[in-house]
């Protein structure tokens, strides 16, 4: 991986000094690859080419950060349902303390199991999709209902228990349909010819500095990117500058670079370097809204590492622009809103004019 | 003093009203605070204890501070910037009298309103020096943006803020202009012009007696803009602890600044008429 | 006058920065924790006083005066053991004692203290040793610990446990937290100095509070480098601070929603048919436009809140639907303007004039309903009169506004029909219930399902119009380091801040 990015042979570089070869690499899907511009990887996806196996690439990444945040969510559920002594019921069934339990385990499906039959009927199309025998979307369709209903005979209420293997699923399935592109640079995070990233700097044993370390790399780059875009603009045509405008090729470039580096930081067990990468990322100027720089995989990252550093509620605030476009990510919406709810239940509220 | 207790009572709200506990604490800080008191009453033993040097504490802006503690700190900046204010406006306003463009301008000036004046002025030159300073012209300046103290640069700011917008640099040169005129076409002036060649020093003592009375005349609009000027300029001062007064509805410290404000217009006067008996010996009067 | 200035600049030495400096609209005139009432106070007892229990960097509960505690098994009473190396400013210890006067002095009703209902729970506390404090509660409790938050005071700083705004401590605020009271200043900043004697390490020596009444003035501030903090970036600053590479933004969670709300007390808006025509004539996407970024929301909880219920929709935009309302109303259009009674249609709404933006959402709304045929005058009210006239006396037709929560969302105050809060008088035996179910329910599935019902019900009466929340950021320059803020406190992480 690179230190320091050779800025002038990257792709956008090479599209806006030469336009015409941008107008050559979309030709074949060209309405596929404004999608996959601007982060849209459904419309990507139904396009075909290029632009669908890019999107399903991203899918299948985005899906399995997601599940590494509904893992942790589970655990963290279940051991504070457990601490507080309330009643043993379906959660505790279907996760301990290390998260989901295997979809395979056996006593999962135990006939004292109430709702068994739905329970088992989940499982199965869980398998099926696992196998390529069923499609992803089937799953999906359940996502924003929950999965199992569980009354609870002591208050007369129920309890709404989500699907803590839909994200699991959906990763592997998208692993699974996997197709190589021939061009899979255009509108990636590669910021130099080599095909690297930025590097993520040393770990620093203590999180708050691993953040700031991580902020530092992330300033040091911006003084490169500032001059670059400076030079680049300098440089090229009007249909040159008229792209680099337009497309924000440099921001939506940089933070695609960034995400990079916060999936490989949080793969690296670096949390707090992670929210720090996808908080500079963000584009504050619509900080909602899924766009060329606002990619689902940063909310991803963003959610995953607040979870990780223990902010869940603040969790809640990056899960939430992506769960209208990703049905599935209900499933962990309410997940991580049960577990906001019973951390604060015992806490007395507050509110201010 | 009276005014502005009766227009603070009439304001909408009181002092506890700016507490967030009101109700709860509206009976036990009524009487603390005088506020069950009819206004009559009220403003009654406040002028009492005013006159003897009595101007109770402030209930919300600095809650149990003596407001002559409070005045003593603030009324002197102020007392300072309105002295200095009145100074630019009479040195200029004489240099200005014999330009008309430039008095003209000075009454264009004067007839925008302070706040206009004051955020202009701030913006404009923290903009222009953050400039210089971000290209490396010069070092950032101890005044610059929001300095840790009071810095003579601000203080001038501040001064000649005052001095154009409350009008008093127009007022000052156009009773320099009308008067000059006069004087110039005097009997007793072109006589001296005659005797001793240069007649400067004879206009310049003739005419600070209608200036003084003209500055004197303008103290009240020159302390009414030091309220907009200090508080937009973030300087601390009588004017800004007015504006919280007021805010806070927080009377006896209100009363206060009202009280210091009377008394420096007072003063102003007296000044004015000093001045005349000194320089006119037509006002000594007889006996 | 520039040529007489530039001269005194280049003369000038450059002006280096001591410690943190950071900008509230307001200085905080008070420094007691038991009178805190504004959020500007609230930061600033965050920085000089400790609470037995406070939120550690993943925001759960850790001890902080207290070294440990134990509840007793019938959960009735607990007790709680202090810091044996917990020392005031002034160099006493932290004593039992302390935490019983505090208790006591926010009980007393002589205190009137704004914060009594944080020990509400608390039936009695007493000393049993210098370090060991005995709390019995009223009912039993099963978590009293995320409830011991409030700041702890020196007994020794009081005469007795009725405590005044006015008595001395004001002058010279005894804390026992990672930061010290220096001075009020003249220009009514406060500077605050490192305890070199807490517990653990502090990183800034030195914390300015500047009092900057202009939010806007604020960013220009700290793009000059004349602050190293600011708490809130307004939307509009966002732009212009993300651009600049020597700032950082820092998003966090406020729970803030703003309003239009509807005086149920006063006809017509008691009507439900005129609240919710009223609200379909208001573009609620064209107020926001200017003011910034933000969610649309359709009921009274932010939209990344557990208890959102996303099946709720935001009324729609629709002047013939709500034409329709208003005329079922007995509201008839004659000509261009609504009628009642053969009278025109006017309103007045009143706003906080410190609220930022109002004035700007004020005049689109008055537009918007002039353009609909109904007159709105606009009212802007400063502190105490948006006390006498909102709080006390009710006497407005619509208000708007915004209220702030904190993580636990709590508001039952705002829409019970007791509630110290609601203020725009909605009442509903329905919504009562829920919330008197949500507040006593300890299964989170159950209270998430009793809000969510909550939302929706509210939203069908429509007692106000529900505008949106508004993305919050606080900025800091580069050079603060190890920053994490908290989403309420803003500075309970500050003694890990590094200042290069």
């Amino acid at each position: 991986m690179a230190e320091k990015p050779e800025l002038a042979h990257s792709w956008v570089a090479e599209v806006v000094n030469r336009p015409e070869r941008f107008t050559e690499r979309v030709a074949a899907h060209r309405e596929g690859w404004v999608a996959f511009q601007r982060n849209d990887w459904p419309a990507a996806r139904a396009a075909g080419g290029d632009p669908a196996a890019r999107a399903g690439a991203e899918l299948a990444r985005f899906y399995a950060v997601l599940d590494r945040a509904n893992d942790l969510a589970w655990s963290r559920l279940v051991t504070r349902w457990s601490a507080r002594g309330l009643a043993p019921g379906l959660l505790q069934r279907l996760a301990d303390a290390s998260g989901p339990v295997p979809i395979d385990s056996p006593g999962l499906l135990g006939s004292d199991v109430p709702g068994a039959d739905a329970l088992g009927s989940r499982v199965a199309l869980h398998q099926q999709v696992r196998a390529g025998q069923a499609p992803a979307a089937a799953l999906v369709e359940l996502a924003t209902r929950p999965m199992l209903v569980e009354p609870v005979a002591e208050t007369g209420q129920s309890r709404e228990i989500e699907d803590p293997w839909m994200l699991e699923t959906l990763a592997m399935a998208e692993r699974a349909a996997l197709a190589p592109a021939t061009d899979d640079t255009l509108f990636s995070g590669r910021l130099d010819g080599s095909g690297g990233f930025p590097a993520l700097p040393a770990p620093v044993n203590d999180a708050l500095a691993d953040g700031d370390a991580c902020r530092a790399k992330v300033r040091a780059i911006d003084a490169e990117l500032d001059a670059w875009r400076t030079a680049l603009a300098g440089g090229a045509g009007p249909d040159g500058r008229a792209l680099l405008d337009d497309l924000r090729l440099v921001d939506s470039t940089r933070a695609r670079a960034l995400v990079d580096m916060a999936v490989a930081a949080l793969e690296a067990q670096r949390p707090a370097c992670a929210l720090a990468l996808g908080q500079l990322a963000l584009d504050h100027e619509s900080p909602r809204a899924i766009g060329p720089v606002n990619s689902p995989t940063l909310f991803a990252v963003v959610a995953t590492a607040q979870l990780y550093t223990g902010r869940t509620r603040e969790a809640l605030d990056a899960i939430e622009p992506i769960r209208a476009t990703y049905p599935a990510v209900a499933a962990l919406d309410e997940t991580v809103n049960t577990l906001v709810v019973l951390e604060g239940i015992d806490r007395r509220g507050d509110s201010r004019e | 003093m009276v005014l502005v207790q009766c227009l603070l009572a009439l304001a909408p709200g009181d002092a506890i009203d700016t507490l967030p506990n009101a109700d709860e604490l509206r009976p036990l800080l009524e009487a603390e605070w005088g506020l069950d008191e009819p206004l009559p009453a009220r403003l009654s033993r406040a002028l009492g204890r005013a006159l003897g040097g009595e101007l109770g504490h402030s209930l919300t802006v600095r809650p149990g501070s003596p407001v002559r503690d409070l005045l003593g700190h603030a009324g002197g900046d102020s007392l300072l910037r309105v002295a200095a204010a009145a100074g630019i406006a009479v040195v200029l306003g004489f240099s200005l009298s014999r330009h008309a463009t430039m008095r003209r301008g000075a009454e264009l000036l004067s007839a925008l309103p302070a706040v206009v004046l004051a955020l202009v002025a701030v913006h404009g030159i923290n903009a222009g020096t953050f400039a210089c300073v971000e290209r490396g012209w010069i070092a950032r300046p101890a005044w610059f943006a929001l300095p840790a103290e009071d810095h003579p640069v601000r203080m001038l700011l501040a001064v000649a803020i005052l001095a154009v917008s409350s009008g008093n640099l127009a007022q000052v040169a156009a009773t320099a202009r009308a008067d000059l005129d006069a004087l110039r076409a005097a009997p007793f002036v072109e006589a001296e012009r005659a005797r001793a060649g240069g007649v400067s020093s004879l206009l310049a003592r003739h005419l600070l007696v209608p200036v003084t009375r003209a500055l004197a005349g303008q103290v009240a609009v020159l302390l009414g803009s030091l309220v907009v000027v200090e508080h937009g300029l973030g300087l601390g001062g009588a004017g800004a602890l007015l504006f919280h007064a007021v805010r806070l509805r927080d009377w006896p410290l209100a009363a206060g600044l009202a009280a210091l404000a009377g008394a420096t217009v007072a003063a102003a006067r007296l000044a004015a008429e000093l001045v005349e008996v000194l320089i006119d010996p037509r006002a000594r009067g007889t006996g | 006058m520039l040529r007489l200035l530039l001269p005194l600049a280049l003369l000038a030495a450059p002006a280096g920065a001591a410690g943190l400096r950071y900008a509230e609209d307001q200085a905080p005139p008070i420094l007691n924790p038991i009178f805190g009432s504004t959020m500007p106070e609230a930061r600033a007892n965050e920085l000089i006083f400790e609470s037995l229990f406070t939120d550690n960097l993943e925001l759960a509960t850790t001890p902080a005066l207290a070294e440990s505690f134990e509840v007793s098994p019938d959960r009735a009473g607990m007790t709680v053991t202090l810091r044996s190396d917990a020392i005031w400013h002034d160099g006493k210890p932290v004593t039992a004692d302390d935490v019983v006067f505090t208790i006591q002095a926010m009980k007393d009703k002589g205190t009137a203290s704004t914060e009594a209902g944080r020990v509400a729970w608390i039936a009695e506390a007493t000393a049993t040793d210098a370090r060991t404090v005995a709390i019995r509660f009223v009912r039993p409790e099963s978590r009293p610990e995320e409830k011991l938050f409030f700041k702890i005071l020196p007994r020794h700083g009081f005469s007795s446990t009725v405590v005044k705004r006015t008595d001395p401590f004001k002058n010279r605020p005894i804390g026992s937290g990672p930061y010290m009271f220096s001075s009020f200043n003249e220009d009514n900043s406060i500077t605050f100095q490192k305890n070199g004697s807490w517990r653990d390490s502090v990183g800034i020596g030195e914390l300015t509070m500047r009092e900057v009444a202009d939010k806007n003035y604020q960013a220009k501030l700290i793009l000059y480098e004349s602050l190293e903090a600011l708490v809130r970036v307004l939307p509009r600053d966002l732009a212009m601070l993300q651009n600049n590479r020597k700032v950082e933004l820092y998003p966090y969670q406020t729970n803030s929603w703003w309003y239009i709300g509807f005086n149920e007390a006063r006809a017509p808006f008691d009507k439900t048919a005129v609240r919710q025509g009223l609200a379909q004539l208001v573009d609620v996407g064209n107020l926001l436009a200017p003011v910034g970024t933000g969610d649309l929301l359709s009921g009274p909880f932010v939209k990344s809140s557990p208890y959102y219920n996303h099946d709720v929709r935001p009324p729609p935009n629709d002047a013939r639907a709500a034409g329709d309302l208003l005329t079922s109303a007995g509201w008839a259009k004659n000509g261009e303007y609504w009628t009642r009674d053969g009278h025109a249609v006017a309103m007045t709404l009143v706003a906080h004039q410190a609220l930022e933006s109002a004035q700007e959402i004020a005049v689109n709304l008055q537009s918007q309903l002039q353009t609909a045929g109904i007159k709105l005058n606009v009212d802007f009210l400063d502190d105490a009169a948006w006390r006498q006239r909102v709080w006390r006396d009710r006497d407005f037709d619509l208000v708007l506004s915004q209220w702030t929560f904190d993580r636990n969302e709590d508001i039952r105050e705002q829409f019970h029909s007791l509630g110290s809060r609601n203020f725009v008088g909605y009442r509903s035996p329905e919504v009562d219930l829920l919330l008197d179910k949500a507040r006593d329910s300890l299964d989170p599935f159950a209270r998430k399902t009793a809000l969510r019902q909550v939302h929706a019900k509210v939203a069908a009466d429509q007692p106000m119009v529900f505008l949106w929340t508004l993305d919050s950021y606080a900025a800091l320059s580069v050079r603060v380091k190890n920053v994490v803020v908290h989403p309420f406190y803003f500075f309970t992480f500050a003694p890990q801040w590094q200042l290069k």
